[in-house]
């Protein structure tokens, strides 16, 4: 459930983005292949949160643990 | 001398067959970041950690007229096969694609990356993938995009999510693709709850989107604001697919042969003799690469490898089997590498120039070949006639174990049942000719008393 919704909020961010990055440079050739540079650089701030939230939500998780212990 | 004709996309380099020998030639335009990385080290410490293939740096000049221009040269150990994406099952695309992700994490480590995520550059050793394209790895430049980020998804997480997710095996559309499954395509396949992933919005819906905008803009689109990605932010998004794909697991189907190995007609007597027969053939042979054809989970390859073979390549049509077996050699760390075969249709040479990617016939260097309960998968399944299966399977290799089940047996009455029975060519005298015919027969026998024929062949003298 709580995954589901901040996988939601996530979503809304990125989706609102998507709507804000803009093209590379044109070339004769378009095959779609490049990436985009603004996609990635908000994938990379979203999953640098989603890692840290992990990674926090691992240790006190681990601290409920011991103490139950 | 020749080209290896699936490398020329990258300047940097290209890699050539001398004799029985793989050297890479290197280029003006990779001699610079190929420095760089053999200067650094981090060639050598992942060739050490066994990421990376072996590579010799060869002195001299005297290779100067196989490749004008080389800077340098490397020489690699040559692998027993080499594989495709679209022959790979499950956990296997699964392992190249953890491979692939563990080993640009490790390089940024050390301050490289790679210029490229193609599939193609994973190869496997038994179970044990491994990156063989030494001119990808690149250094890296702080603040630099993941240039391989469509190409991933394309031939790595696409396929794995319309497997995992979707339950379809994507080897007829990636193999007709030869280059993967595109975002744009995957992503119509994907409803509202498919959609609700940060991952899937990341590396499938997004990349979709933005192609078909960039497409739809033209010559007209605007030019991009300058991004920064910094090195932290691209590993947070390589660990993170890292733990989706990580976390990606097969649907719990059973499929049509899953229970074969432990649940056919045959009991532990004739089991026996098929197993003393294969491991008698093998001994007398000595083969370096055996292909089992028809490997199922693998019982076989197992005896094949106990009795001296040095490696196996086992293919089956069954993904269940496959998996099994990937499993079995993976925990066992043995030399033995299942992949997907159709047999009635194997992979085609193909990519450009129509050889590319090469057909399982160029790649078939087998120094011996098992085909146990196959013949009559193709000849009575899919009428092949009977000559034609023979003159396949003995071509994979000169020497060999066929198995012929008679129209007696259960399983090819199981085949025959609900059909007209339109193989009266189906006979063990006419096998024993077809074989005879084309190779010598080393010797015959019979699996138990009453039991299938079973004959190992020798094609030379």
């Amino acid at each position: 459930m709580k995954k589901s919704f901040l996988d939601m909020v996530f979503a809304m961010a990125v989706f609102s983005a998507l709507g804000l990055a803009t093209t590379t440079p044109a070339h004769a050739y378009l095959d779609g292949g490049t990436v985009s540079m603004a996609l990635q650089a908000l994938t990379g701030a979203v999953a640098s949160v989603l890692l840290f939230g992990k990674l926090y939500w691992a240790k006190i998780k681990s601290i409920f643990k011991r103490q139950s212990d | 001398m020749t080209f290896d004709a699936g490398s020329f996309r990258d300047p940097s380099g290209r890699v050539l067959r001398h004799g029985d020998r793989v050297l890479r030639a290197i280029f003006a335009a990779g001699s610079a970041q190929y420095a760089a990385a053999k200067d650094s080290g981090v060639l050598d410490a992942m060739i050490a950690e066994g990421w990376l293939l072996p590579a010799r740096t060869l002195e001299g000049d005297e290779r100067e007229t196989m490749a004008p221009g080389a800077v340098h040269w490397l020489e690699h150990p040559v692998l027993d096969f080499v594989s495709y994406p679209y022959e790979w099952c499950f956990s296997a695309l699964k392992a190249a694609a953890l491979h692939h992700l563990d080993f640009h994490i490790a390089l940024l480590g050390r301050g490289f990356t790679l210029s490229d995520a193609t599939a193609y550059n994973i190869q496997f050793r038994g179970t044990e993938p491994v990156f063989i394209d030494h001119l990808s790895i690149i250094p890296y430049e702080e603040g630099s995009a993941w240039v391989g980020q469509r190409q991933f998804g394309m031939q790595f997480l696409n396929p794995l999510y319309l497997w995992a997710k979707k339950g379809i095996a994507p080897h007829a559309w990636y193999r007709g693709s030869v280059e993967g499954i595109e975002p744009e395509e995957l992503v119509k396949l994907l409803g509202l709850r498919d959609r609700l992933s940060f991952t899937v919005i990341a590396h499938i819906v997004g990349p979709a989107a933005f192609a078909r905008r960039r497409i739809a803009g033209g010559l007209e689109a605007k030019a991009a604001r300058p991004a920064y990605l910094s090195r932290k932010r691209l590993l947070a998004i390589l660990t993170s697919l890292r733990d989706y794909i990580a976390g990606l697991r097969l649907p719990g189907e059973k499929t049509v042969w899953d229970d074969y190995a432990v649940n056919n007609s045959y009991d532990e007597v004739r089991r026996e003799a098929k197993h003393r027969f294969v491991a008698e053939a093998v001994g007398l042979v000595a083969p370096g690469m055996v292909f089992d054809i028809g490997c199922n989970s693998g019982e076989f390859s197992r005896t094949a490898l106990d009795a001296g073979a040095r490696s196996v390549v086992g293919f089956d049509f069954d993904f269940g089997a496959l998996e099994r077996a990937f499993s079995t050699f993976h925990k066992a760390k043995a030399p033995v590498l299942p992949l997907w075969l159709d047999a009635a249709n194997p992979s085609p040479s193909q990519g450009w120039a129509g050889c590319e990617r090469k057909s399982l016939q160029e790649r078939a260097s087998a120094d011996m070949v098992l085909a146990l309960a196959v013949v009559h998968h193709l000849a009575i399944a899919k009428n092949i006639p009977l000559d034609m299966v023979t003159d396949w399977l003995m071509g994979l290799a000169p020497a060999g174990v066929i198995e012929f089940p008679s129209k007696s047996d259960p399983m090819v009455q199981q085949l025959l049942r609900g059909r007209a029975d339109i193989f009266p060519a189906y006979t063990e005298e006419a096998f024993l000719g077809h074989v005879g015919t084309r190779g010598r027969i080393v010797r015959q026998d019979r699996l138990g008393e009453g039991g299938r024929l079973i004959v190992a062949y020798d094609r030379r003298g």
